[in-house]
């Protein structure tokens, strides 16, 4: 029974990744469909200049295709294979959908890497994707137009600035108060890195000092675990 | 010359985003019903389910509204329906506001919202907003197989590395993420409405942990990540009331 169930879950992986390569696939060609449809239908009365365009491609591939590689492998462990690849094909993953997906595996009590898991991160960040579409659909009729007054008004602005500080300390203060001997030390470091070099030198090489500072920090937990100081183990 | 609007807004325009964004929603759907499928297929309890798609969407729901600002800055210049594609399909509205900028200099202009922005730009604007956010998904199509199955095995063989390894990456990425606005406000005092919304925040999810520990309610563990996210906008609204 169990060999079943794990071949089972093995077919479902399969399939997953099947699924996800060629969706992705398919959703690679329709984004590129829209400049290749506008092009052929208005480009003939209109001089493309090739060498800027292909410059401003390069820059933008200089610098997205370095972030790229940072989230796929920061990102997408948290996110299960079917969030993956919807994440990455719907965006907003460090304010949304890594968000949904790490609260709705801690509010059930549920593994990263199980059955249980994939299933739940996959139903969070379709939800997430869903919503923010409509939403986004809303903005593009009418919504944008009458929220954005009111969000950006004396009023509410500084609320609505600051979405993004609120929900990363509500997403990390239950984790950091869990496991404290390795948080506090790790986030004196990165708040000392960034009093020591300040706020726009961090910035202007944020996705190699992000990967940077996960790769040593993570080196300082082996050996700390190797001494003894930290305990970790297997979740049950 | 405003003429490349007549681009920008044409039905085309319209039909060709909304194609996009109509598939990428069915995607979501469709891995959805499957999710669920799959759930029922391993025994796991409905109400668990729904309530993991209702707790997301509505969490969602506060996030996506400062998007709709980018949205409509965008909108401004490149159209309505263009700037809708680039923030509903893998893009982020710190790419799509920065990639913009990128590709008006890349033609001599100051910013996107320059004067001298034509029909040329504007086209060549899409090909380089397009062509630039794809390295995300590509990596995905190639890299997630490998990289699921390195990850599945280093948790059957080694799970105490595995477990280390996971929680190491998610504190280390926290503490990266929290940094910024634990510093910030020393250079720009205006910050200092982001550490009141970080603080503030993650105070208030603590103490809906703390409450659902001592009440016993499953409620305010799932309200202590949007009900904290919450408070902290709260904390960040008080903040400025003093500031």
């Amino acid at each position: 029974m169990k060999k079943e169930a794990v071949n089972t879950q093995e077919t479902y992986m399969n399939n997953t990744h099947r699924i996800g390569k060629i969706s992705t696939l398919i959703a690679i060609l329709l984004i590129l469909m829209v400049p290749a449809a506008i092009t052929m239908v208005y480009g003939k009365d209109v001089k493309i200049q090739i060498s800027n365009t292909i410059s401003a491609i390069i820059t933008l591939s200089a610098i997205y295709g370095v972030v790229s590689v940072v989230e796929v492998v920061s990102y997408s462990p948290f996110l299960g294979s079917a969030g993956a690849y919807l994440s990455f094909i719907t965006g907003n993953i460090m304010n949304m959908k890594l968000p949904s997906a790490t609260n709705a595996l801690r509010v059930n009590n549920v593994e990263r890497g199980t059955d249980e898991g994939e299933v739940i991160t996959t139903l969070a960040i379709g939800a997430s994707s869903v919503v923010t579409t409509v939403i986004l659909f809303l903005g593009m009729l009418f919504l944008g137009r009458l929220l954005v007054p009111v969000i950006t008004g004396p009023a509410l602005a500084p609320a609505f600035n600051n979405v993004t500080p609120a929900l990363t300390g509500a997403l990390a203060a239950p984790y950091f108060i869990k496991n404290k001997k390795l948080s506090i030390p790790t986030v004196i470091a990165g708040c000392l890195l960034y009093l020591i070099l300040g706020y726009d030198f961090m910035s202007s090489g944020y996705s190699f000092f992000m990967l940077g500072f996960i790769m040593i920090s993570f080196l300082c937990y082996l050996l700390v675990y190797k001494t003894g100081i930290v305990k970790e183990k297997p979740k049950h | 010359m405003k003429d490349y609007l007549s681009i920008a807004n044409s039905t085309l325009m319209a039909a060709a985003c909304g194609i996009v964004i109509l598939y990428v929603l069915g995607q979501s759907l469709f891995f959805m019903r499957r999710a669920w499928k799959r759930g029922k297929e391993i025994g796991m309890d409905t109400k668990v389910m729904k309530k993991t798609v209702s707790g997301s969407a509505l969490f969602s729901v506060v996030p996506s509204i400062p998007i709709l600002i980018i949205l409509v800055m965008l909108m401004s210049v490149l159209g309505n329906y263009f700037p809708w594609l680039r923030l509903s399909v893998v893009g982020s509205s710190s790419y799509e506001n920065v990639a913009a900028n990128i590709t008006a200099r890349s033609f001599g202009l100051l910013s996107y919202t320059d004067e001298g922005y034509n029909a040329s730009i504007f086209i060549s604007t899409l090909w380089a907003m397009s062509i630039g956010i794809l390295y995300g998904p590509l990596l995905i199509m190639f890299g997630q197989k490998s990289l699921d199955k390195g990850m599945n095995k280093l948790r059957k063989n080694k799970p105490i590395f595995y477990n280390l390894l996971i929680d190491g990456i998610f504190i280390a990425m926290m503490s990266w993420f929290c940094a910024p606005y634990l510093t910030y406000w020393t250079e720009k005092p205006e910050q200092l409405l982001a550490l009141a919304a970080l603080v503030t925040g993650g105070a208030a999810a603590l103490l809906f942990n703390w409450l659902a520990q001592k009440t016993n309610r499953h409620f305010l563990t799932e309200m202590s990540f949007p009900g904290g996210m919450l408070v902290g906008m709260l904390g960040a609204y008080i903040a400025n009331l003093f500031l």
